[in-house]
């Protein structure tokens, strides 16, 4: 389990007295994660399932209408997104392929694989969720130029939530304005929000545990 | 002024350090981390006790909590009723809830839901009623708990604005409904981020707490769109610990800029403070005031002006929700002329523990000076 010091987090808040969201201790958090993962644009989710409801909104098209997957990568959280975002959940099998106009996509890689290590799937819409393994993380497993974006990383912390990794602007941006109004940079229309604000307290135990357990400033 | 340099219109209570500070020792006492939910489960139980509810769930946010609310309580039918004139955000809970809403008009009197208008919006296409409680005072809980019975409709009540009211001498949190809060560190109790629900009955208090769970296997079991997990931190527990057991302090602060507005106001440009009703127990948080004889723009142009004085003011749930574009359906058969004539007359000043008398004076100030300029305002 991810540790931290739950009573420094507290302090923090409160010398900041900034106790709505995207405060100081998030906006710290965004760009550590921006420098250690490579990516331009950060954009911390208050939970991995919500990351893949900002991100499916982020995406989505008006032909969008599957949310599809290959069978190593069943997850049960899938036919819950599929519901909340109005689209059809399946599974492919070795004769489906992804259909580029109306399917996304979701794909996973665990711990034992760097972000640069998946290369399938250029060209389709795709949502990678990223499971690494926090206590070797490393700065060089950032994005690549052309890797598929968003990817999606659970962060360390039981409530540590989630983070988007964005090389585009426009679609950070769109993710952001999915998320809340806190953390806006630009009002862009998106389809709807979906409160997926994240705190202070989720910042401050991730910066601490980043900070204490891996060495990252 | 207050020390960020802006007057909010959001509470912003500060709990006292050392009292956030045991509740964390008491956890980490307690296994901390290794003990998931400790501290929000004694929250939960403290929540009961002060809403004299059978059972309290806390949940991520306010917002999922009225999602979970509707998505377990809805009927098998497509259309949700809510109020138009409402936080700018509900129509996306409904979406979120897998419903259409439907826009109904308020009672001009209470800028609450109308409940001659939820009752003509019934009818066989209606999943739910959710009810919403304004930011000053009560919807009418008792009329609207008729109409849902009558017609056998499921109602969800959000009370986000209303965690310390009684409605009629009773807790709001204790009507056998759903009823939904805020912990959102802008509401009366600052938990940083988190909502909860109270309800009495035991079997949906269960489903609720499947719904939050993060355990994959109610993930597997439960039907999609069922499951989402949304467990509170306990750090967040641990705010609006401390914030509940200063609650007393919290409204007596609300309740001393309240007055300061009530003495200022007197006599300005015919404004009327939207008043509390004092019969019952409130939290004299929100400040709502009607700017007579001027229209929308210019009510516009008065809250631009101070909010380039730092005086975060804001047009009170303007536009309302059935004159927004929405990508997603929404419906709105009937026109509502008093949600129309609320959404342009309307402002919220700031409040909340960062505001001290002498802010409210300096705000009332501005604004006296900001109408001397319209033509057609009392002071004008």
């Amino acid at each position: 389990m991810a540790e931290y010091n739950a009573r420094k987090v507290v302090s923090d808040i409160l010398a900041n007295r900034y106790f709505t969201n995207h405060g100081p201790l998030a906006r710290a958090l965004e760009q550590t994660l921006e420098e250690h993962m490579g990516a331009r644009h950060a954009v911390l989710v208050g939970s991995l399932e919500l990351g893949l409801l900002v991100a499916l909104i982020a995406l989505r098209t008006r032909q969008h209408s599957r949310l599809v997957y290959y069978p190593g990568d069943e997850d049960p959280c899938l036919v819950h997104v599929g519901a909340f975002s109005g689209l059809s959940v399946h599974a492919l099998d070795t004769t489906d392929s992804v259909v580029q106009d109306t399917d996304v996509l979701y794909r996973t890689l665990r711990e034992e694989r760097g972000l640069n290590c998946a290369s399938v799937g250029q060209g389709q819409q795709q949502l990678v969720v990223h499971y690494p393994d926090w206590s070797s993380a490393r700065p060089e497993q950032g994005i690549s130029d052309g890797f598929p974006e968003p990817v999606l990383l659970e962060l360390p912390t039981r409530h540590g939530g989630a983070v988007l990794l964005f090389n585009s602007d426009e679609l950070a941006e769109r993710a952001r304005n999915v998320r809340s109004s806190y953390g806006v940079r630009k009002q862009v229309p998106v389809f709807v929000t979906c409160n997926g604000r994240y705190s202070e307290a989720q910042a401050g135990t991730v910066l601490d545990y980043l900070a204490n357990s891996l060495g990252w400033s | 002024m207050s020390s960020t340099g802006f007057l909010s219109t959001s509470n912003l209570y500060e709990p006292e350090k050392e009292r956030i500070l045991r509740y964390i020792d008491q956890w980490l006492e307690n296994g901390g981390e290794s003990r998931p939910g400790w501290l929000v489960s004694l929250l939960e139980k403290r929540l009961c006790e002060y809403h004299q509810a059978e059972h309290c769930v806390a949940m991520s946010t306010g917002f999922w909590s009225l999602v979970a609310s509707l998505r377990l309580s809805a009927l098998d039918a497509p259309e949700v009723i809510i109020p138009s004139f409402t936080y700018r955000r509900l129509a996306d809970v409904v979406f979120w809830a897998g419903k259409v809403p439907r826009f109904v008009d308020i009672d001009e009197s209470t800028l609450a839901i109308s409940p001659e208008s939820v009752e003509r919006a019934i009818g066989s296409n209606t999943a739910a009623i959710l009810a919403v409680h304004p930011i000053v005072n009560c919807c009418d809980v008792s009329r609207l708990t008729e109409i849902a019975a009558k017609y056998a409709v499921p109602m969800v009540i959000d009370a986000v604005e209303s965690v310390h009211e009684t409605w009629q001498g009773k807790r709001v949190g204790s009507f056998d409904v759903p009823e939904v809060f805020s912990l959102h560190a802008s509401k009366l109790i600052n938990g940083l981020e988190g909502g909860y629900v109270c309800v009495n009955d035991s079997a949906y208090a269960g489903r609720l707490r499947d719904f939050r769970s993060r355990d994959s296997s109610n993930a597997r079991r439960l039907k999609p769109g069922h499951w989402l997990a949304s467990d509170m931190p306990d750090i967040h527990a641990a705010f609006a610990l401390a914030g509940l057991d200063e609650i007393e302090e919290n409204v007596r602060h609300n309740r001393k800029i309240y007055r300061a507005y009530q003495r200022e106001l007197k006599g300005v440009g015919g404004i009327r403070l939207v008043a509390f009703d004092e019969a019952q127990q409130t939290s004299f948080k929100n400040i709502v005031v009607e700017v007579p004889g001027v229209s929308g723009e210019e009510r516009d142009r008065i809250v631009r002006n101070l909010n380039q004085a730092g005086v975060l003011a804001r047009a009170h749930y303007s536009p309302p929700l059935h004159i927004k574009s929405h990508e997603y359906p929404v419906l709105c058969p009937e026109p509502l002329p008093a949600t129309e004539r609320a959404a342009r007359a309307l402002l919220n000043l700031p409040c909340g523990f960062r505001v001290s008398e002498a802010d409210v004076t300096h705000v009332v100030a501005m604004i006296k000076s900001l109408l001397s300029d319209v033509p057609g305002s009392c002071d004008g």
